[in-house]
């Protein structure tokens, strides 16, 4: 892996470079904003803090990089970056050949960083991270489209100064590592080293290297040690500058600033003209638009990276083969819960035969009705079963509401529901979420993605869903029994046709037996029990009516019992499902969509990448062409 | 915990410590705390044991510490008064302990072998170079004045002895002590070796802590300064390289800065650190020790001499402190189990919540609605039992006669009743109620799982041998539990009469009191409907009262008895099915040989292990 901190070959065209790097702004800023928008909105699927700050932290990058690189000529930002007394703030005075920054003794010097610039640049195009800065400008036009940075110190036991260079780094086109003897390769320096050098360029100095020369020592010398190390982290051929800083201040304070002369004891290798020239002329404006082109690039790598960890996975499978665990549990569920519900309903038959009796009643008129009515009455002075004030709102069908006219049929449900409730559903409900989780997490759904959605199925209103899957079980059951097909419906429909008119035929006739004996009949004389007999008659045909009734229109519990319990739980395992199966599929769904969108802007990041890079190829091939 | 002899003593806590230590590496959260550990196994290691031992205080140890190109060599050899270490430009060059010693001292180094010296670092046999990165210390003999092979370089240091009064009046510091050349801490290397570097400190007696004029106010040295003084270490600060001039003013920014800073020792006293500075000195003043360079070494040698005489006191004072600053300490260096103690805690919450859930539902959904049928019959036997026998049975029937009208109304009452509802047998109870609580405890591990290793461990369990291991264990509980229950649900509707019939006197007694009861009330009745035709309906309503009473009476003796039974088997069943099931399902995480058993094992005894070695050296001080 080679990584050069300094651009390569640079195209000799300036043109397309240029107009790269300006038109790039306003697709960096369009990228920060799709980019902050996906934050913003709610996601299914979690962003851990850290993750979330760190792309909080790559949109201000995108929005900086927009904000530097939408001016006609790009400031090159170079900060310099070490512990503290390894001579920052002296490099920089021998750079200026002035005292501009705080050189001491103690330990850490330089609290407030400087900000080196140009007098033509205003500084209100600064970054705003650097505007808070002293800033020292000057009057060298080699140095006109860069800014040189002093930063605080990242060692010493003021934590305050590495917060300040840590919020100072993210401005950097090019980090300056400085090092001296005792801390070029420093553990604190050498860690923050390493977590950017993905993302800016680098370069090397080794000050004080005076003190790296002990003649006859063992071991590798600091700038061999120090290029060791750099090859491991991927610099193949690092720009490193050996350095003595102090004897350039002190020289330039006996000499002026502008002397061309050199000082005196300056040790072998020692490279401060070098760095000076790099600086000056080695970074032309070429090499200035190729770093920072360079430096879009690593961000934008950055970004896809950061984004594709955040990609939720595709979690089809596992909601299939979850709901399929899940229809399992929620049948054995809807089972179970149908036969507490049901013998919780048990004390209740009273109540519900003398419902149905009722709902009988309706199909008879005139005597037998009735009588029906008389006899009903009779039988269920214990029933509960009171006359309705309200139709029953939850019957939304109007053919179902018709059917049960003015019998509270709810009342006894609900009673028998919360008795049911209290005892064994409520528990029932949370262990089922449990249950449910535990199966998901079986069949390898991520659990905190469901848990939220299952725990709030679970708090809905279940004894509401249960009273009205009673009583539609109810319904339905009746409906089967009286409404049968076939042979019963017409043995049944013969019933009661006979019922409805056998009893008046026989009243009549009896009747009429009676009036014609009266009439036709000379000197009868009628007995009391003549008078009585089609009463009588009456009377015993509506029993022998009766009893065909009771056996042939079966409305006893016994009976529905088992057709209701079928019912019921046909009825409670879709509401179940309908809560609860559909869950993994809408979380997977969910999940789909934010894929879907998460890879439309790494999408547009990577095509953003493609197209910068294409454009650097571009401006590369130039150079294989012979200038006319 | 029974005292210990103090070997095992010695090495049951070293082997905690390293085991806490090496745990701590693992938890990110918990990584500041390795090095603490790590000194407080080397200073039991090394100064406490082989003080227990009997070890003679001589040679005391001096160990010289300081960041990467701080000046460290230059100390040493300072202290050797040789060119014994080489200076070395590269930063972080040493990378194990090396130890000078002197001719004499050299045959008196006999260490205490039981603990293992210096612990897992291995003595080199061979001399090898200051940069052989592994875990081993070397030593090397340095020819003093007071030996007698001076022929070995340099030969200055003789010459010199002879010619300086100064040097002369301290003839040999090599022979009372030894000097450890350490690795740095800084570089970015070194977090693979400052456990050598802490190793060796807690040997020390006297520590010099060097730091260069780029260094003195920096984090990490800073940092290992604070340990080692909190460890109750004698240190000596050398400040180097700075120019002459400023050799004061930096000395009073180092007070200021980092002195004044220094946390304090146990005892509520500010740490007395004594500070020199040597400033950056030409090539040739350093390779000269004892000479160009004596000013700047003399001052240094009779610090170390202060802190090193009589040796008894100093090794006295290194040994005492140490122990009161681990005990100071204990508390935080057992910090790093903190949040695997408060996850162990909140798994303890959520498995004593299911098991009140547990029994809740077995009282709901089954005890509530068990009637124990047993009881109804021992009714019935018991109002039985108040009827008269033999001949008197004519009297009894006459009175169940007049009943008949109360009777009827009676079983229509009854027979409005509804009969409670939702009935669930015992055993489906249960099941489900265990079941039910492993899932809770099991989504409750599954959900927590990202947030503490004791909730993964615990959900790995659950895939793995806790659950089957927890039904087997249900299973086998709830059948002793079935057993035991069922020898009380037959003794206790039976005791209901058993006590009348097995006293006849009292039967008897109760058996005439009824009939006299039922007599008066009808020859009360009697009375008052005047033998007219309404006595037919006041004595049928008479005989029905005195009944109902009596009636009224033995049901509520029946139903005392069965909430007796109720409860008990409500508390039978919390002691013999949940609460050893909560025990055990509290305990797994700590047991079956896991991280958290030697966790907690470690966690009780290191703080008694450091009082019974506080009072072990109590006697010996």
């Amino acid at each position: 892996m080679s990584e050069s901190p300094v651009p390569v070959p640079l195209p000799t065209s300036l043109a397309p470079v240029e107009s790269v790097l300006r038109t790039l702004a306003p697709k960096l800023r369009g990228l920060e904003r799709q980019l902050r928008d996906w934050l913003q909105a709610r996601h299914c699927f979690p962003i851990s803090a850290t993750q979330r700050s760190s792309l909080e932290t790559l949109a201000d990058d995108l929005k900086r990089q927009a904000d530097a690189l939408d001016v006609d000529r790009p400031l090159l930002v170079i900060m310099l970056m070490g512990g503290t007394g390894v001579g920052k703030s002296t490099l920089l005075n021998a750079l200026a050949g002035a005292p501009i920054g705080q050189a001491s003794f103690t330990r850490p010097t330089t609290r407030d960083p400087v900000v080196y610039f140009h007098h033509s640049v205003r500084p209100d195009r600064f970054d705003p991270a650097l505007r808070h800065c002293r800033l020292v400008a000057h009057d060298r036009d080699t140095l006109a489209n860069k800014i040189i940075v002093d930063t605080p110190d990242l060692d010493s036991n003021d934590l305050a100064n590495r917060d300040k260079l840590l919020v100072l780094l993210p401005v950097a086109d090019v980090v300056l590592y400085v090092g001296s003897q005792e801390k070029y390769h420093d553990q604190i320096g050498w860690e923050l080293f390493k977590q950017q050098r993905k993302r800016r360029a680098f370069a090397f100095v080794l000050n004080k290297w005076d003190r790296c020369l002990h003649p006859g020592a063992s071991g590798l010398r600091p700038d061999e040690d120090l290029l060791r190390d750099l090859k491991q982290e991927g610099f193949e051929r690092p720009r490193l500058f050996r350095t003595v800083a102090q004897s350039w201040v002190n020289h330039a304070l006996q000499h002026g600033a502008n002397s061309t002369s050199v000082p005196a004891d300056l040790p072998e290798g020692e490279q401060f003209l070098e760095l000076r020239h790099w600086l000056e002329l080695g970074l032309t404006r070429l090499e200035v638009e190729a770093v920072k082109a360079k430096g879009v690039g690593q961000l934008l790598t950055q970004l896809q990276q950061a984004l594709e960890r955040l990609r939720p996975p595709d979690l089809t499978q596992e909601a299939q083969c979850t709901r399929a665990a899940w229809d399992r549990v929620l049948d054995e569920e809807a089972r179970l819960a149908s036969d507490v519900l049901l013998s919780s309903l048990d004390p209740y038959q009273t109540e519900i035969e003398h419902h149905f009796n009722l709902e009988n009643q309706t199909r008879f008129r005139g005597l037998m009705a009735g009588y029906l009515k008389l006899m009903t009455k009779a039988r269920f002075v214990t029933s509960n079963l009171r006359p309705q004030k309200v139709l029953l709102p939850e019957l939304g069908n109007s053919r179902d509401a018709a059917k049960i006219p003015t019998w509270d049929l709810s009342a006894f449900t609900r009673q028998s529901i919360r008795a049911a409730g209290e005892k064994v559903l409520d528990q029932r409900c949370s262990a089922l979420v449990n249950r449910l989780l535990v199966e998901a997490d079986q069949q390898r759904f991520p659990l905190p993605l469901l848990a939220e959605p299952t725990q709030e199925a679970s708090r809905l209103d279940w004894y509401e869903r249960f009273d009205r899957d009673l009583i539609a079980a109810l319904t339905e059951a009746e409906r089967i029994v009286t409404s049968p097909t076939g042979g019963r419906k017409l043995l049944q429909a013969g019933v009661i046709g006979a019922a409805n008119l056998i009893p008046e035929l026989a009243f009549i006739s009896g009747l009429g037996v009676l009036l014609y004996r009266f009439f036709m009949i000379e000197g009868y004389k009628a007995e009391p029990i003549d008078i009585a007999l089609p009463f009588l008659i009456t009377l015993v045909v509506l029993m022998l009516m009766h009893i065909l009734i009771t056996l042939l229109l079966p409305m006893r519990w016994r009976t529905i019992r088992q057709h209701f319990r079928r019912e019921l739980e046909t009825q409670l395992r879709n509401d179940l499902q309908g809560v609860y199966a559909i869950l993994p599929e809408q979380v997977a769904q969910m999940l789909h969509d934010e894929r879907q969108q998460l890879n439309r802007i790494i999408d547009e990041v990577a095509q953003l990448a493609a197209w910068l890079e294409e454009r650097r190829q571009a401006a590369d091939i130039m150079e294989l062409y012979a200038r006319d | 915990m029974e005292p210990l002899d103090h070997r095992t003593l010695v090495s049951q806590l070293v082997d905690d410590l390293n085991w806490l230590e090496a745990y701590s590496r693992h938890a990110p959260e918990s990584a500041d705390k390795t090095g603490p550990l790590r000194l407080a196994a080397a200073l039991v290691r090394n100064v406490l044991g082989p003080f227990l031992e009997g070890q003679p205080p001589l040679p005391l140890h001096v160990v010289v510490v300081g960041g990467a190109g701080a000046g460290k060599s230059t100390i040493v050899n300072f202290l050797c008064g040789a060119n014994v270490a080489e200076a070395n430009p590269q930063a972080g060059f040493t990378r194990h302990p090396i130890a000078y010693v002197g001719g004499n001292a050299a045959t008196s180094l006999q260490w205490s072998a039981h603990f293992g010296f210096l612990g897992p670092l291995q003595k080199l046999t061979q001399p090898a170079a200051s940069n052989l990165d592994q875990d081993v210390y070397q030593v090397r003999r340095v020819p003093t004045a007071s030996s007698s092979s001076l022929t070995a370089t340099p030969a200055a240091p003789q010459a010199l002895a002879t010619l300086e009064p100064p040097t002369q009046l301290l003839p040999g510091l090599l022979d009372e002590f030894v000097v450890w050349d350490c690795p740095d801490m800084t570089t970015w290397a070194s977090s693979g070796y400052t456990s050598r570097l802490l190793e060796v400190a807690g040997l020390a007696d006297i520590i010099v802590y060097v730091a260069s004029d780029e260094r003195y106010n920096d984090a990490i040295p800073t940092q290992y300064l604070h340990l080692l003084i909190q460890s109750g270490k004698a240190v000596i600060v050398v400040l180097t390289k700075m120019r002459e001039s400023d050799m004061q003013p930096l000395l009073e920014h180092f007070r200021q800065e980092v002195i004044a800073r220094l946390p304090r020792l146990p005892d509520g006293s500010a740490p007395v650190v004594p500070c020199l500075a040597i400033p950056f000195l030409a090539p040739g003043d350093l390779a000269d020790p004892t000479g160009k360079a004596a000013k700047y070494r003399i001052a240094l040698l009779n610090q170390v001499m202060v802190l090193g005489d009589p040796p008894l006191a100093a090794r006295q004072r290194t040994v005492g402190l140490a122990i009161k600053c681990l005990i100071a300490a204990c508390s935080e260096l057992l910090e790093v189990a903190r949040q695997d103690l408060e996850a162990i805690d909140a798994w303890r919450a959520a498995v004593r919540a299911g098991r009140a859930e547990f029994e809740a539902r077995y009282r709901r959904e089954y005890l509530s609605s068990e009637r124990f049928g047993r009881f109804d019959l021992a009714r019935e036997h018991l109002l039985d039992l108040l009827e008269l026998p033999g001949a008197g049975r004519i009297v009894s029937g006459l009175f169940w006669l007049a009943r008949a009208p109360y009777r009827l109304v009676r079983s229509a009452i009854t027979g409005m009743n509804r009969p409670e509802s939702v009935y669930l047998p015992e055993q489906e109870v249960l099941v489900a109620a265990f079941r039910a609580w492993l899932d809770q405890l099991r989504s409750e591990a599954l959900q927590r799982a990202g947030q503490h290793a004791v909730w993964k461990h615990l959900a790995k369990g659950f895939e793995g041998p806790l659950t089957q291991e927890a039904h087997d264990r249900f299973a086998q509980l709830a059948r002793q539990f079935e057993r035991g229950q069922a020898e009380t649900l037959q003794g206790a509707p039976r005791s209901v009469y058993e006590g009348l019939e097995s006293n006849p006197t009292l039967l008897n007694t109760l058996r005439s009191g009824k009939l006299a009861l039922d007599a008066s009330a009808i020859g009360a009745a009697l009375w008052i409907a005047n033998f007219s035709w309404w006595s037919l309906l006041a004595v049928p309503l008479a005989a029905s009262f005195t009944h109902s009473v009596v009636e009224m009476i033995g049901s509520q003796v029946v139903e005392h008895k069965r909430e007796q039974v109720r409860s008990r088997q409500q508390k039978q069943m919390s002691q013999s099915l949940a609460t050893p099931l909560a025990d055990w399902l509290c305990h797994w995480p700590v047991t079956g040989g896991s991280t958290y058993e030697r966790l907690q094992l470690a966690l009780q005894r290191i703080p008694s292990a450091f009082r019974q070695m506080e009072d072990a050296l109590r006697r010996r001080l």
